[in-house]
């Protein structure tokens, strides 16, 4: 029985010198349980009968929401509702939010945009990072002026590292409240993401909120993308706008934006070309960009035609087929041999030596933004342009190649590779008193392409830390954006159940190239850390039916470097045993508990078929130890990472 | 005859610096007629080479520190130099022991790598000095992380 906690105060069964009698003891145990019962309501165990009389229920109103037919929104209108009508003509694929800025949040739901409402705006946001990031539709996030907005300013910075399109909302303090302290939630918030954003703007005419939703949408829609921030005072959001005359600039996208881009000179083509067709070892870098302008097709149409690998980088993955011979992504023994590298859509440029290329390497690069261009990487050949427009003019002006030697090096790399990961997963298995993260990752990639589901089937949210260094080299991509990589750039560990939420919601309505895998299970994996930033998400999960298994790597990461000092030690270490499936059991998901390495495919199995049957959620909580990072011990321990490949995800 | 190999070592390295392979990259005459390069190329933390023109080698000491008794690290660069002078390698990648000769030293724990020019073939020496030193920086990076981070000032992230 818990005594009952006396906040300092001297308990009853102490004497007044701090002695404690057994009598006063007993006494005052029973007190506590019944205090405990007291405060339970339950006369001391909260028992299966009473939680069963409470089951979790999803209300009605979330499938309600669904079937509410819309009404039609003109004129008379708010100024939440005329920026509200542009997101719905500009196809906001999404928004993800948190209550709070009100008006522009329900004006954007009325415009029958589908909306999903989470427990943290910092979670949400991530959430819409990762929906565009495997869409390359725009997304919105919000929340509510001073702390909502603040909440999501990591959120922000993450998806500014990975250079997405993220349309940031936020309701702000009263014009007319500024510098006075009045109320609250007051700050000035454009401030805040100077230097992570690409474009930001208090709105603070009424007149011109039209306009500044274009000034949005132009700058999310063009070039190398990066989030825009907008803020909406009261005077703003609820601004009574008659009719289009009390506007400025009223007039559509096709007239207040072009969707078209920059096209390479042909000088620089040929130049390009010539530079490939005397390469021996050639090969392409496929990033972003190919991502975000649509040109997986043309990417493997100039691949195939010259007979040229493609290795990828960036924020998400599958643009080019691991199944095609063509892919070096799991070739890092070869990519130093590269004799001309094109890189296309590096948005994120690495260093020096950050990319595996060896010292003798010419680099091409294909970029939108002629600035950027020659930046930490000599260049040899510079092309400013759209990434599918220069990809379609090389398809044209190479002439066809081979470079049968060449490929075949990466095939015997590749194979090094997978003998390698096999022998890593050899020496995971044999520790059977705990799962292994090799056991974790090679299961996976057995269970998602050499199973019963279609190996392009799955979106993997591929999050975490130590975790990541091990189902990164075994995730595959088969289509693009197959997989969204969480840690990319930033090295935001904790969003990954965040993003889950927004890769499940993307795939949930089919959207982009996502269209062929609409509503099937969606993957996710994170570590102790990802889980305890973002867990409540599961709820997020529940409620909206979004079918996601969450699979957690129960051990801390940072621990291995800095354990010996017994004075910090402590700052890197969990309680041990933490059951995080309890805590999703707790918002309405599914739970497994997995202590053995053989009893992590059944649960896998398991939580599969409760995603297809009844579309919930699930988190697979395997628990490692933390000794598995200390390699003296427990080989192969922390693994690194070379990239460009499947291992990327610093550039 | 050392003049030319100088040249052509001291030539090689400037057309590296000049391409952006090198930051900070700096020549100084060192004792008893070598030549001494630091550059900052792969790693955060600066490289050094040196040139003795009385043996024809050149020499990056100390280039893994801190590799001592029971670490695994100097068998497995020894191991992948020799199997780039294996023949089937291809010619790209193959350390032709005919033209140079690659060495592992070690002392105190760190070890040392000397390229032994043959037939005064500096400018392939030279090449391959630093082909082969980004490959083992590959080979660390994929299988020795920790190492690197504890030793070369890369991120833990």
């Amino acid at each position: 029985m818990k005594r009952r906690h006396n906040n300092g105060r001297m308990p009853a069964s102490h004497d007044a010198d701090g002695a404690v009698s057994r009598r006063n003891f007993l006494h005052d145990a029973l007190l506590g349980a019944d205090a405990t019962a007291a405060v339970l309501g339950t006369g001391g165990v909260a028992t299966a009968e009473a939680q069963a009389e409470r089951p979790i229920k999803v209300p009605d109103e979330f499938a309600a929401a669904a079937k509410t037919p819309l009404k039609k929104v003109d004129f008379p209108m708010t100024g939440a509702q005329v920026f509200a009508k542009v997101c719905k003509e500009e196809g906001l694929a999404a928004l993800f939010t948190c209550p709070g800025n009100y008006e522009v949040i329900h004006a954007i739901a009325h415009e029958g945009i589908p909306t999903y409402s989470g427990r943290h705006e910092g979670a949400m946001a991530h959430a819409a990072d990762g929906f565009i990031r495997i869409t390359g539709e725009i997304a919105a996030c919000s929340g509510t002026e001073g702390p909502g907005f603040t909440d999501m300013v990591s959120a922000i910075a993450t998806a500014n590292a990975a250079r997405t399109p993220l349309l940031v909302l936020a309701s702000n303090m009263a014009m007319h409240q500024e510098d006075s302290d009045a109320g609250i939630q007051l700050m000035y918030q454009q401030p805040v993401t100077e230097g992570m954003k690409k474009y930001g703007k208090r709105l603070v005419n009424p007149s011109r909120i039209h306009e500044y939703a274009g000034y949005a949408f132009r700058q999310l829609r063009t070039g190398v993308p990066r989030p825009v921030h907008l803020d909406f005072p009261a005077e703003i959001h609820r601004a009574k706008i008659a009719s289009s005359a009390d506007q400025t600039c009223y007039y559509d996208k096709a007239h207040y934006r072009t969707d078209t881009k920059p096209h390479p000179s042909p000088v620089a083509i040929g130049a390009a070309v010539e530079l490939l067709r005397k390469a021996q070892r050639p090969i392409i870098v496929s990033s972003n960009g190919v991502f975000y302008d649509h040109a997986w097709d043309a990417l493997t149409l100039l691949a195939e035609k010259a007979q040229i690998p493609v290795v990828e980088s960036g924020a998400m993955k599958g643009q080019v087929s691991d199944a095609s011979p063509l892919s070096a992504n799991m070739a890092p023994d070869a990519l130093p041999q590269a004799d001309v590298v094109l890189l296309v859509g590096q948005h994120l440029m690495p260093t020096v030596g950050e990319f595996a290329f060896g010292p003798d390497t010419k680099y091409i690069r294909i970029d939108p933004a002629g600035e950027d261009i020659g930046r930490n990487i000599p260049i040899d050949v510079g092309i400013v342009s759209g990434e599918k427009a220069a990809l379609e003019a090389l398809v044209e002006a190479m002439p066809r190649g081979t470079h049968a030697a060449w490929i075949a090096e990466i095939a015997a790399a590749t194979k090094q590779f997978e003998d390698e990961l096999a022998s890593i997963y050899k020496t995971g298995s044999s520790y059977t008193d705990a799962v292994h993260p090799a056991v974790i990752a090679k299961e996976l990639g057995d269970f998602l392409y050499r199973g019963n589901i279609p190996k392009e089937q799955t979106t993997v949210a591929s999050g975490g830390f130590g975790i990541a260094r091990y189902t990164r080299r075994w995730l595959r991509g088969y289509r693009p954006g197959q997989i969204m990589n969480g840690a990319y750039q930033y090295g935001n560990i904790g969003p990954d159940v965040a993003c889950a939420v927004g890769v499940g919601a993307a795939v949930q309505l089919g959207v982009g190239p996502q269209a062929a895998y609409k509503g099937h299970p969606v993957v996710c994996i994170t570590g102790d850390a990802g889980f305890g930033y973002t867990a409540m998400e599961m709820e997020t999960l529940a409620k909206y039916r979004l079918p996601v298994i969450v699979y957690n790597n129960n051990v801390w990461g940072t621990w291995t470097g800095n354990r010996g000092d017994k004075t910090i030690e402590h700052m890197h270490m969990f309680q041990e045993n933490l059951r995080y499936d309890k805590v999703a059991e707790a918002l309405g998901a599914y739970g497994e508990y997995v202590a053995k390495p053989g009893d992590f495919r059944p649960a896998l199995e398991r939580a599969y078929k409760v995603a297809v049957n009844e579309r919930r959620p699930s988190v697979i909580n395997c628990q490692g130890k933390k000794e598995f990072w200390v390699t003296r011990d427990f080989p192969p321990g922390p693994l690194g990472k070379v990239e460009p490949g499947c291992m990327s995800y610093y550039h | 005859m050392a003049a030319n190999g100088l040249n052509i070592v001291r030539a090689e390295l400037q057309a590296y610096s000049d391409r952006g392979l090198f930051r900070g990259f700096t020549e100084k005459a060192g004792r008893a007629g070598r030549y001494q390069w630091e550059f900052v190329w792969l790693m955060p933390r600066p490289l050094g080479l040196q040139y003795d023109p009385s043996t024809a080698t050149l020499t990056l000491k100390d280039l893994l520190p801190h590799v001592g008794r029971g670490s695994p690290i100097p068998a497995e660069v020894e191991a992948f130099v020799a199997s780039r002078s294996a023949t089937g390698v291809p010619a790209h990648r193959r350390i032709d022991p005919a033209r140079i000769d690659v060495v592992w030293s070690k002392s105190r724990g760190n070890l040392s790598l000397t390229i032994r020019v043959k037939r005064r073939d500096y400018k392939y020496a030279v090449n391959k000095t630093f082909n082969l030193l980004n490959e083992l920086f590959v080979l660390l990076r994929r299988s020795y992380s920790p190492y690197l981070e504890d030793h070369f000032g890369i991120s833990r992230e």
